[in-house]
């Protein structure tokens, strides 16, 4: 007896994200979900974040790592909420994850909401989480090639932040070669060079999430 | 490898479908994978025989189709199918675009044995 299902693989998943997305949107917290292969300063980028917005906006971090709370002891030093999701090996985050995580933040206290997913620039591509928008990051050791290797993700992505580039002058990036491969695969995206140890672009970075927290705050409002 | 994760969604999706039509195994699942998905249907179908194990799906075959990707240019919306990474439009030559088609990872169809069901109306008739 032949059954014609026609039903989406991730339908549980995307009913779950849609979820999150419905409860963040209540509370007016913008989400933003950052990729990355693992090491490529993820975790950095948002202690740089916390150090110099000021309180504004209010984030709250969602960190998802295989194993460790080593993540969410860092987040935690600089004074923000966090939730440490340990994946127990899984390769990626997925929306019921997210979900249940958010019952341990409390959201009327937060404007915007960093889900640091799992390093890894294949898997996480595919589970939506129910973000607003996404990042991707590369860090200049890993090479200026990986947009070209990893097209799918640097083509969903809204901002793409090139981070570590106080290296560029010891490594063999091609910056030329990186930034022609991001624009041909998502025309318009914006590229921020940063480097959270000397903190060069973390100012663009930090305005960046506020201008997203703002349209969220936009949202809830209409 | 997160082609595990989607083993488990379809062996939940046809256990579902087989628990509705009284429990017969599961004999047959189609799946549509789209070309812009990162799924390698030979993963799928080893992460689905691990999966399967020990289930009404345990004897189970899981087959797939391929559909091409089909990209919408929005400069100039003819529709295409790229030929590499970079969707570049062979009529206008824009970079990017919509897509039309490639997505997917749908559940076709799943097919039951109707063999214990068989046995019954014998049964049921003598």
């Amino acid at each position: 007896m032949e059954i014609k299902l026609v039903q989406k693989v991730m339908k549980v998943n995307d009913e779950l994200a849609q979820g999150v997305r419905a409860r963040l949107r209540a509370a007016g917290v913008a989400c933003v979900n950052m990729m990355s292969a693992p090491g490529s300063g993820k975790t950095s980028l948002i202690e740089a974040a916390l150090r110099h917005c000021g309180g504004s906006p209010r984030i709250g971090v969602i960190e998802g790592d295989p194993d460790t709370t080593l993540d969410a002891e860092r987040v935690a030093a600089c004074g923000a909420p966090v939730v440490q999701i340990n994946t127990d090996g899984g390769c990626h985050l997925e929306a019921n994850l997210v979900g249940r995580a958010l019952g341990d933040l409390d959201l009327d206290a937060l404007d915007i909401l960093l889900i640091e997913n799992v390093g890894n620039l294949v898997c996480p591509v595919a589970f939506d989480l129910g973000e607003d928008r996404r990042v991707a990051v590369v860090s200049v050791t890993e090479g200026h090639d990986k947009p070209a290797k990893y097209p799918k993700l640097f083509r969903g992505v809204d901002l793409v932040v090139l981070n570590k580039a106080d290296l560029l002058p010891y490594v063999d990036f091609d910056m030329v070669f990186f930034r022609d491969t991001v624009r041909r695969l998502n025309p318009g995206v914006l590229i921020l060079d940063v480097s959270c140890r000397t903190g060069d672009g973390v100012d663009a970075w930090v305005a960046w999430l506020r201008e997203t927290a703002a349209v969220a705050d936009k949202g809830k409002a209409g | 490898m997160h082609e595990f994760s989607l083993a488990e969604r379809i062996l939940e999706s046809a256990l579902g479908a087989a628990a509705a039509h009284g429990g017969l195994p599961v004999e047959r699942i189609v799946v549509e994978i789209g070309a812009l998905q990162q799924v390698v249907p030979e993963a799928l179908a080893f992460a689905f025989d691990a999966a399967k194990s020990g289930t009404p799906a345990e004897d189970a075959v899981l087959e797939w189709r391929e559909t091409a990707a089909l990209i919408a240019c929005e400069s100039c919306g003819s529709e295409f199918t790229p030929e590499d990474m970079f969707w570049m439009c062979p009529s206008c030559g824009a970079a990017g675009g919509r897509v039309v088609r490639g997505e997917e990872l749908i559940i076709q169809s799943v097919t039951l044995r109707e063999t214990l069901l068989e046995t019954r109306e014998v049964e049921h008739g003598n």
